[in-house]
């Protein structure tokens, strides 16, 4: 039992790491109606940049910097593809999400950077004597929760409001005299650095960076969007907030249960998440037709 | 103030679809004016609206406002300027944010947006005044999220939001089109009281030749792309419903026989 506790605490340490991640893929998923699938690169590009500038001596919060620099670097090409040379969203995040493979080789000259005996911010933690799992958790809740209170205020700003608007109605954000271009474009940015902080944190947590790493991000993001969005159906902006956050760390526990199936492998996962995702967004439309076919059944009965 | 100079606007070059849609429209809007734009589908009242707002460049002529020229000016920059409010009620606000965020934003309207909190509670007793205005009972609402409001009070709320910065010319596209006839009715009372409060320069694009009649102090009917009368003032006062449908039919009588011509 207790080393089931334990995988379930493990697992939420690594919810809130990605809980990073699933923030940055809600401002372009939600806030924006973006399709950015920039999201599978950018993250991978974190850990890449985290891996080189650890293992060349540099300090973990340098690299988680330069993590964030690369992910927001990568959103902008995305932004300009879609903004300024007017490539449909998806297909521009796709172009990104291809070119990224080859620049996260080029970034780790080789497909994997090992970081073990590394001195990242875990290893910081660990020395100070907080076991492995408490590590994590302690950096993810620290992550997770600065980036909620920080998302919070910056899109309740001027600049954020009208991000926010742009996702809604980007007719009107013109007609009030914003620039739709920049606004799709800060979004963009600010998601992928969010994406490339979640994968510097995994990368290190997990002690390596791979290429592939963030092979099936955009999907793990959107089930904690709407793993969040079914369990915390608020209506205040904090509460969306700490609900993607939330839904990032049931994913994870789910997974981890899952796991203890017989005869689920690992490599079963990606399947799982996808019928899982397509279930969560299929759900709205049944209910809404459940509703209509009732209140046809109503009138009826009048 | 506002002077359209030999405005063309043309769909589809050198395609089959091309359609003339502004042949050389001249237009001079004074300050204080209410002007209506009346036509039929097709006459070119929306494409007018959306040259001057920016939506669509113009392909020849000019558009000056004041002494600036405007005719190339990106859509968003103009926003300083006007105030738009659209024919679908759904186009003027932000559906799932609050009726003072929305609020915020037009306060911001053609300024620069940065860092600061959109919501500035010092800003609320404005607001509740402003949408005290419209008598919808909104003032009372103002962290209602406007997805909740209906069409009438999503289009009041919008003609708040066109002339919280009061703007040079307030752009009317057939804002009352697609409201039941009791709503319409209302916002257009609405319309007339922000515009006489506040003395706004006004141009309405309507189908509906009542209003047209009823008011502003200038009616302009467009057909094909063409200005074909421009009455104001006392004569237009003295417009009925009969004049003006005489006056369509002469010019789809015209046209009617240029195409007889035509066909030979």
């Amino acid at each position: 039992m207790s080393g089931l506790l334990n995988s379930i605490a493990a697992a939420t340490a690594q919810g809130l790491l990605w809980a990073v991640m699933a923030l940055g893929l809600y401002i372009t998923y939600r806030l924006l109606s973006f399709s950015d699938l920039t999201v599978d690169g950018s993250f991978a590009t974190g850990g890449a940049i985290t891996a080189v500038v650890i293992t060349s001596g540099g300090s973990p919060l340098l690299a988680m910097g330069l993590a964030s620099i690369g992910g927001i670097l990568a959103g902008f090409v995305t932004g300009f593809l879609n903004t300024r040379m007017r490539i449909p969203a998806l297909l521009s995040s796709i172009l990104t999400q291809i070119a990224l493979y080859t620049i996260n080789l080029r970034i780790m000259g080789k497909p994997n950077i090992p970081l073990l005996n590394q001195r990242t911010l875990f290893s910081i933690l660990q020395d100070l004597g907080l076991g492995r799992v408490g590590t994590g958790l302690v950096n993810g809740l620290v992550a997770a929760t600065l980036v909620v209170v920080a998302m919070y205020w910056f899109f309740g700003s001027e600049i954020g409001a009208a991000i926010r608007a742009t996702g809604n109605n980007p007719a009107m954000v013109r007609e009030l005299g914003a620039n739709t271009q920049t606004t799709t474009l800060i979004g963009l940015m600010l998601a992928n650095g969010l994406v490339a902080l979640s994968g510097s944190l995994v990368s290190q947590q997990q002690g390596f960076a791979d290429v592939g790493m963030g092979l099936g991000a955009i999907v793990i993001g959107l089930a904690s969007i709407i793993i969040g969005e079914v369990l915390l159906p608020s209506t205040t902006f904090w509460m969306r907030l700490v609900g993607v956050a939330a839904g990032s760390v049931i994913y994870r526990i789910v997974i981890t249960l899952v796991l203890e199936i017989p005869g689920i492998k690992s490599y079963d996962l990606r399947l799982f998440t996808a019928i899982i995702v397509a279930l969560a967004l299929w759900l709205p439309q049944v209910s809404a037709t459940w509703r209509q076919r009732r209140a046809r059944k109503g009138q009826d009965n009048a | 103030m506002l002077k359209l100079i030999g405005v063309r606007k043309t769909f589809e070059i050198g395609t089959l679809d091309q359609t003339h849609v502004l042949c050389g429209i001249d237009l001079t809007i004074e300050a204080g004016d209410f002007v209506s734009v009346i036509g039929g589908n097709g006459a070119g009242k929306s494409t007018l609206l959306n040259v001057i707002s920016g939506v669509f460049e113009p392909d020849a002529g000019q558009i000056l406002l004041g002494d600036l020229d405007i005719t190339r000016m990106p859509e968003y920059k103009r926003a300083a300027f006007f105030g738009r409010v659209f024919q679908d009620p759904a186009q003027g606000t932000a559906a799932d944010m609050e009726i003072s965020e929305n609020l915020a934003m037009a306060s911001m309207r053609g300024k620069r947006r940065g860092l600061r909190q959109n919501l500035k509670k010092s800003q609320y007793p404005m607001f509740r005044e402003r949408l005290a205005m419209l008598d919808l009972g909104l003032e009372d609402r103002l962290h209602q999220r406007v997805r909740h409001l209906s069409g009438g009070q999503r289009q009041a709320l919008t003609l708040l939001m066109a002339t919280l910065v009061e703007p040079q010319v307030l752009l009317l596209d057939e804002h009352t089109a697609a409201l039941d006839p009791k709503t319409a009715v209302k916002v257009m009372e609405v319309t007339e009281r922000l515009v006489s409060t506040l003395k706004l320069t006004t141009l309405m694009i309507t189908h509906n030749m009542q209003q047209a009649i009823r008011y502003g102090n200038r009616l302009v009917m467009l057909n094909a792309g063409e200005i074909i009368l421009d009455v104001r003032d006392e004569e237009k006062a003295s417009l009925t419903v009969e004049d003006l449908l005489r006056q369509f039919s002469r010019a789809a009588g015209d046209e009617g026989v240029s195409d007889r011509l035509v066909l030979g």
